[in-house]
């Protein structure tokens, strides 16, 4: 009871707090971008990417929502953010160094393992930004809507545009970016396009993935293989650094959004109305559907192995991963 | 002119320092009406005729909107947006399978049968009827090829044709298309239907008689379609209402009991059916008034109101006992029905007065309350009361003094009245007695701390879940019970409406403003869930995405903007037609006043902070928006209520008695009486509502009957030389026992209220039937005491000041 009074007093300090930057920003607070609201329900924002950093967990989402855990998904807390809009990605290179990307073409970044964010760019005509990759602390990719691209050598200082697609995929949503450990890059697009580059992202190549539907995710497994997700429980999967595809059985309809990569050389793959996938070493993938049905959006595992996963609702633990 | 004292003890006559004015008045009054006796009593017949067929075309109303302060900002947002906001006209119907789930052929056959019914219910609009079985309930897919919509239950689907593999089916669309929590409950137990009224209706502009309509729910949905295998539960605004006005005509049985049971007590007291007949009558005869005053100002009678004519036939009661009291007193010492009946006219002229000014002020301080239930009680029970004046305190003894009474009841009184004199004499030497008496104060005051101090955080407003003016255990909130534990559905609502310039909707900047005001409002405690046009439209633009979570954000670009806050179904309410609406429906944990308060300061915050061009952020609908404004006048009203009562009592006992000894002696425990009656209300989570603040007031007003009385004995023995401990024996010995019988005849009446099937009625009927015993218990106790301990500690100086019919 006591406790819970505490609580309360402290929620309303937060609500005070975050109502006193309210007050400092001016009155047409619709042309400035508000920092992101510090709020009580931080962790149950609609959350669309999360990732590990070092021994943390780091969760974007909805109103420049930012949390992060360093006890494996128990508790979370908010980070400082200077925007407001939807974040749509979170990548990190080390356990400090991090970019987070979202809607207006913004690009945040950290130097603080993800507790304190800047604003490093907004990208002109505020594009809709879908996802973000880092392959060192210099060399990013971000990705978004309608055939956007941007790269940078210099850690963010400096983007520039990238042509990924050509005519008529050259107007394609980009969903994801991502590398490998020999350093290729591989993107995952709309209506089953993926487009893959080895020369840091100087050129890319289209992919005969043999899929019509949309790619939203890829990932590299412990033993190379590259796989990538999408629509209609499709997993695909390429043993040759993306030339030649297989399907994986999944047994969902669901749309799957995000995936990692086990270190036994199994999988997790994630998606809508609470599907998660896993399949461990080889073995084919199980599915599995919580019972809430709620769309899941990402995934992560803690550095002791928990699993965490997060969605419409929000972050949740789930337990091991082992 | 001389009158003994009842009692037997005729004290000389004295000169008193009593205003001539009154003194000359009360003497006059009693010379015209004694000896105009028949005349003025045929007058009051004549007029109690006419004032009868008023009456008798008195009606029951029961409305909703008298009980809201019309004029208060949440509730001027409530009326101007009724029409248009979620909720306000929705019924709900479950079909709660008794064991296993709804996912067999009976169960779902039975939800079919209560679609239809509901369907073809005049009253009902056909085109709001939602369940599995309509046509409108539909699931969406996202897949590759676009958004894939199929009704739940296909048109190929009948009632006849299902089959296992059908209902696996049918199952696995409800699921898919979200409808878990919503139209199925969160463990498939139960499903619903679920409909909006047609009010008024469009065809003929008549408003739906909700109690009308709340009986053909029962008969033709419940009692129909629920059996051994089905539980039919009925929740909403209508059926509410419906349940009330059902509850409130119980109350005729409730009036008719206290009668009866006030008639024995009476009978029992005088034993003579003479002087029982005159309080009930003379009672009875300003209740008729009263009725027709009603009438002639084109009020009704409300269930809440319903209180007042019954309170004013117990206040009468209460004065009719302490005239026949005097009465009979008299005629045991000799005298005859005449001379008893003008004696106790004068003599009680002026304390009978006092006290129904009192309590009239009591009454006529609650118009000031901005809240027409409230306004409309004050005036009929002010009336009341001033009625009392005439029926009580001149038609009675004046009536009385037609009366002969016989030898026997004479012999039978005296011998009554000898073990009465006893029980109170004794009970008056233990208080009067100067080291009690300080002790009794030094505990009453004790006492008095205490009860402040447990008082505190009394709550405001109500505090039980479910509808507020019936039981918990009541069918309606046993169906509310059963329906919010098993769907995801809050009943608590509080509508914030935010206004917005036209089209505000395809505005990006206006959006995001709700959106952000949607997403603040969501992380104040006590909130369980924010919904408002920018969430939804959020998910559309993920939907139009393929669905896919990063794009659930508002788009950017008018044109997109628009497809997106286009799939949001209308029938949620959460714009209207040119989008200068933008409601934000918060569902609330409870309804408690502090729940409320917090959302409310949390949006008052808001607005104050980040102030939106041309947008308005106005509080508040829904349930608990208008609780909010309700909570908010009564806690504000109580205070400023208190302060005049109390101001006025101490103005009237000090006019005619000129001594601060007796403005003491009289409020002291009525202050400790209502502190009593607050700890009361928190021990017994009554909280301070429309119901319940008038209580409290009238309390202080009647309370102060006792003291009156009985402050008036006293005084006139003091005058005549007694010391103060002989003053108050006496003075208990002569009236003792007609408050300790008037406090307890009052209570049992009044506590028949606490069986009424509408809760507020029983809160206060417990409340009032607490505060008259209290009231009474302090008068025979505390105000003596003190009185006792004041003159012990100060002791007078000059003489006392004998009251008026110390003559």
């Amino acid at each position: 009871m006591k406790s819970m009074q505490i609580r309360r007093t402290l929620v309303g300090l937060c609500l005070a707090a975050s109502a006193a930057v309210f007050a400092a920003a001016p009155a047409d607070a619709a042309k400035v971008p508000a920092p992101a609201m510090k709020a009580r329900l931080a962790a149950k924002v609609p959350v669309t990417g999360l990732v590990r950093a070092g021994n943390a967990l780091v969760a974007v989402g909805d109103y420049g929502t930012i949390v992060r855990s360093t006890d494996e998904g128990k508790t979370w807390q908010q980070a400082e953010v200077p925007v407001s809009a939807l974040l749509t990605a979170v990548n990190f290179v080390d356990e400090m160094r991090g970019w987070a990307v979202g809607h207006g073409g913004l690009i945040l970044a950290t130097t603080d393992g993800g507790a304190n964010w800047q604003v490093q760019a907004t990208l002109d005509e505020k594009p809709v930004l879908l996802s973000v990759y880092f392959a060192d602390a210099k060399r990013g990719y971000a990705v978004g809507a309608y055939g956007t691209a941007f790269g940078t050598t210099d850690g963010g200082r400096e983007w520039k545009s990238m042509a990924v697609g050509s005519g008529h995929d050259a107007d394609l949503h980009l969903n994801h970016v991502f590398g490998t450990r020999d350093g290729k890059l591989f993107i995952a697009a709309e209506t089953g396009l993926a487009f893959r580059s080895t020369d840091r992202g100087a050129s890319w190549a289209k992919l005969a993935t043999g899929v019509t539907g949309s790619l939203w995710s890829g990932l590299e497994r412990a033993d190379g293989e590259v796989v990538l997700l999408g629509m209609s429980g499709r997993v695909i999967a390429s043993r040759d650094g993306g030339t030649s595809w297989r399907a994986l059985e999944t047994g969902t309809e669901q749309s799957l959004t995000s995936g990692i990569a086990l270190p036994n050389g199994g999988l997790i793959v994630v998606g809508a109305g609470g599907a998660v996938l896993r399949g461990d070493g080889n073995a084919p993938l199980q599915l599995e559907v919580r019972p809430d049905r709620q769309n899941l959006a990402a995934v992560a595992a803690g550095p002791t192995g928990a699993l965490v996963v997060a969605g419409q609702l929000g972050v949740e633990r789930l337990g091991s991963s082992k | 002119m001389h009158l003994p004292a009842p009692g037997g003890q005729s004290p000389p006559r004295r000169p008193n320092g009593y205003p001539d004015m009154i003194e000359k008045l009360v003497l006059a009054m009693q010379r015209v009406c004694f000896r105009h006796r028949l005349l003025i009593l045929l007058a009051l017949l004549g007029f109690t005729v006419v004032m009868a067929l008023f009456a008798s075309r008195l009606h029951m109303s029961a409305g909703f909107d008298k009980q809201l302060p019309q004029d208060h900002e949440y509730i001027q947002t409530f009326n101007q947006y009724r029409e248009v906001l979620f909720g306000a006209n929705r019924i709900i119907v479950t079909v709660e399978a008794a064991k296993g789930d709804i996912w067999n052929e009976k169960a779902l056959t039975k939800l079919y049968d209560v679609t239809q019914a509901l369907f073809f219910m005049k009253g009902v609009d056909r085109r709001t009827v939602t369940s599995l079985w309509t046509p409108n309930t539909r699931a969406v897919q996202i897949t590759e090829e676009g958004m894939k919509a199929e009704d739940v239950i296909g048109g190929d689907v009948t009632v006849k044709a299902l089959t296992p593999d059908n209902i696996t089916a049918i199952r696995e669309r409800t699921i898919v298309g979200g409808f878990i929590g919503s139209l199925v409950a969160n463990d498939s137990s139960s499903a619903m239907v679920v409909a909006e009224l047609a009010d008024p209706d469009p065809q003929t502009g008549e408003r739906l008689d909700y109690a009308e309509f709340s009986q053909r729910l029962e008969s033709e949905v419940r009692n129909t379609f629920s059996d051994a295998d089905v539980k039919i539960r009925i929740i909403g605004f209508a059926k509410q209402m419906g349940d009330i006005s059902e509850g409130a005509t119980s109350v005729i049985e409730f009036f008719a009991l206290a009668f009866l049971l006030t008639a024995a007590a009476v009978y029992w007291y005088t034993r003579s059916w003479l002087l029982t007949f005159l309080p009930l009558a003379c009672s009875l005869v300003s209740v008729v008034w009263q009725f027709g005053t009603i009438t002639l100002l084109g009020f009704g009678l409300d269930p809440l109101a319903i209180l007042v004519p019954f309170l004013v036939f117990a206040i009468g009661v209460s004065h009719g006992i302490q005239q026949v009291n005097y009465i009979a007193k008299e005629v045991i010492n000799g005298a005859d029905g005449y001379t008893a009946a003008s004696r106790s006219f004068t003599g009680l002229l002026v304390p009978g007065t006092l006290a129904l000014i009192t309590a009239f002020v009591g009454f006529a301080t609650l118009v000031l309350v901005p809240i027409p239930m409230i306004r409309e009680l004050a005036i009929t029970a002010s009336v009341g009361v001033a009625y009392k004046i005439v029926t009580n305190l001149i038609m009675l003894p004046v009536l009385a003094s037609y009366f002969r009474f016989d030898e026997r009841f004479v012999l039978r009184a005296t011998k009554m009245e000898g073990l009465r004199n006893r029980t109170m004499a004794s009970l008056g030497v233990h208080i009067a007695n100067p080291r009690n008496a300080a002790i009794g104060t030094l505990v009453c005051l004790a006492l008095l701390v205490v009860a402040v101090w447990q008082s505190q955080g009394r709550h405001v407003g109500h505090v039980l879940p479910g509808a507020p003016e019936l039981h918990d255990d009541s069918r309606y909130n046993q169906d509310v019970e059963a329906v919010v534990a098993r769907y995801a559905l809050g009943l608590d609502l509080l509508t914030v409406v935010v206004e917005s310039p036209a089209d505000g909707c395809y505005r990006h900047d206006v959006m995001s403003h709700v959106d952000r005001l949607t997403w603040y409002l969501a992380n104040v405690p006590g909130v369980l869930s924010a919904q408002s046009l920018p969430s939804l439209t959020k998910l559309a633009a993920s939907g139009v995405n393929e669905g896919n979570p990063k794009w659930a954000a508002l788009p950017q670009e008018e044109l997109t903007l628009g497809e997106a806050v286009r799939q949001v179904p209308e029938g949620m309410r959460l714009f209207n037609a040119d989008c200068t609406l933008l409601p934000v429906n918060l569902y609330l944990a409870d309804h408690k006043a502090s729940t409320i308060k917090e959302v409310v300061a949390a949006v008052k915050h808001f607005r104050e902070m980040q102030p939106f061009p041309g947008v308005t952020v106005r509080l508040a609908s829904g349930n608990a928006g208008v609780q909010a404004a309700t909570n908010e006048v009564v806690e504000h009203s109580e205070l400023p209520m208190m302060l005049y009562v109390y101001a006025t009592i101490l103005v009237l006992v000090f006019a005619v008695y000129r001594d601060w000894r007796a403005m003491i002696a009289c409020c002291l425990p009525l202050t400790l009486a209502t502190f009593l009656g607050y700890w009361f209300m928190k021990e017994l989570d009554i909280g301070l509502t429309v119901a319940t603040l008038p209580v409290m007031v009238l309390a202080v007003g009647i309370g102060v009957d006792y003291a009156f009385y009985i402050y008036n004995r006293l005084q006139m023995h003091l005058a005549h030389g007694e010391d103060i401990v002989t003053a108050f024996k006496q003075a208990l010995r002569e009236i003792g026992v007609a408050t300790v019988f008037t406090a307890v005849t009052l209570s049992i009446g009044v506590a028949t209220w606490s069986f009424s099937a509408l809760k507020f009625q029983a809160d206060m009927g417990m409340l009032l039937t607490f505060m008259f015993m209290v009231n009474m218990i302090m008068a025979i106790t505390l105000l003596p005491a003190l009185a006792v301990t004041i003159d012990v500690l100060i002791p007078r100086r000059g003489p006392v000041r004998a009251p008026l019919m110390a003559h």
